[in-house]
């Protein structure tokens, strides 16, 4: 009886190998699909994608992916199917291999974007301070312009370095 | 009611020849600061890095200051006026809204 055990659950790994061998190859076929469908720039997806049988064959995929197969013997076949149709698209959005948890120290490009616009009013500031500040009457009005336009040369300054310092650095 | 009395300096003149004025020029200054002001927020509210976060937040600040000092000089110069409001029409604003915090609970 044990041996029988042993040999009905060695039939089904095997089978449930066979399964993801399927899958896989299922996946590769989609994502080929895909990549050809952007290439043309065609909003729609195909509907063979969905309707294609799996192929029966005996030559096996190169690499095995843990992450996947892991997955994917949770899951039931139908299930595993509806998954690789989204999988595609998400595993190209995310760069990052692993999982961050805080805000990245990353420059991003709306960020360059506002450091700009910042940098600009900032010496637009300055300029326009110095102007004023020689064209006043009271002395201390002038001083207190002359200041402003200093703090904000300032800002520029430190703006600068930390754009030398941690510039598009990840 | 003496509550409703503008609280003011007395305003100093400045020579009518120029064009632009020391009035004109504080004025600008402290528009200029806002705009500043206004702008670092934004950069605040969208920014990723957390050096930069913290950079703007000192800047925001010393801006502020430096309108803040603005303000003051438009005061002593009494080219700005306040008026405080009546006693009565504060009280009735938090009872007002007292009342509708109650009904919160």
């Amino acid at each position: 009886m044990e041996q029988q055990d042993d040999l009905q659950q060695q039939i089904q790994q095997l089978q449930q190998l066979q399964q993801l061998k399927q899958l896989q190859l299922q996946l590769e076929q989609m994502e080929s699909q895909l990549k050809q469908n952007r290439e043309q720039q065609q909003q729609e997806k195909k509907p063979e994608q969905s309707e294609q049988p799996p192929e029966q064959s005996s030559e096996k995929p190169p690499e095995k992916p843990p992450e996947q197969s892991s997955e994917q013997q949770t899951t039931s076949s139908g299930e595993a199917d509806s998954e690789s149709q989204s999988e595609p698209p998400a595993s190209q959005s995310v760069p990052h291999e692993k999982f961050l948890y805080a805000l990245p120290k990353v420059v991003s490009v709306r960020d360059a974007a506002f450091l700009q616009d910042i940098l600009r009013s900032n010496l637009h500031a300055v300029k326009q301070f110095r102007q004023a500040a020689q064209n006043c009457q009271l002395p201390d009005i002038k001083s207190q312009i002359e200041e402003a336009g200093k703090m904000h040369l300032k800002h520029v300054d430190s703006l600068i370095a930390f754009i030398d310092e941690a510039g598009g650095k990840g | 009611m003496a509550s409703n009395k503008k609280i003011e300096n007395p305003k100093t003149e400045l020579s009518k020849k120029a064009a632009i004025t020391d009035y004109d020029m504080i004025h600008m200054a402290r528009a200029t600061e806002k705009m500043i002001c206004n702008s670092y927020l934004q950069a605040m509210e969208n920014v990723s890095h957390e050096q930069l976060f913290s950079l703007y937040t000192v800047m925001l600040k010393e801006s502020y200051q430096q309108q803040r000092k603005l303000f003051d000089l438009q005061f002593q110069h009494g080219w700005c006026s306040f008026t405080q409001v009546d006693e009565q029409e504060l009280k009735s604003m938090k009872e007002q809204f007292a009342n509708e915090k109650k009904s919160l609970k």
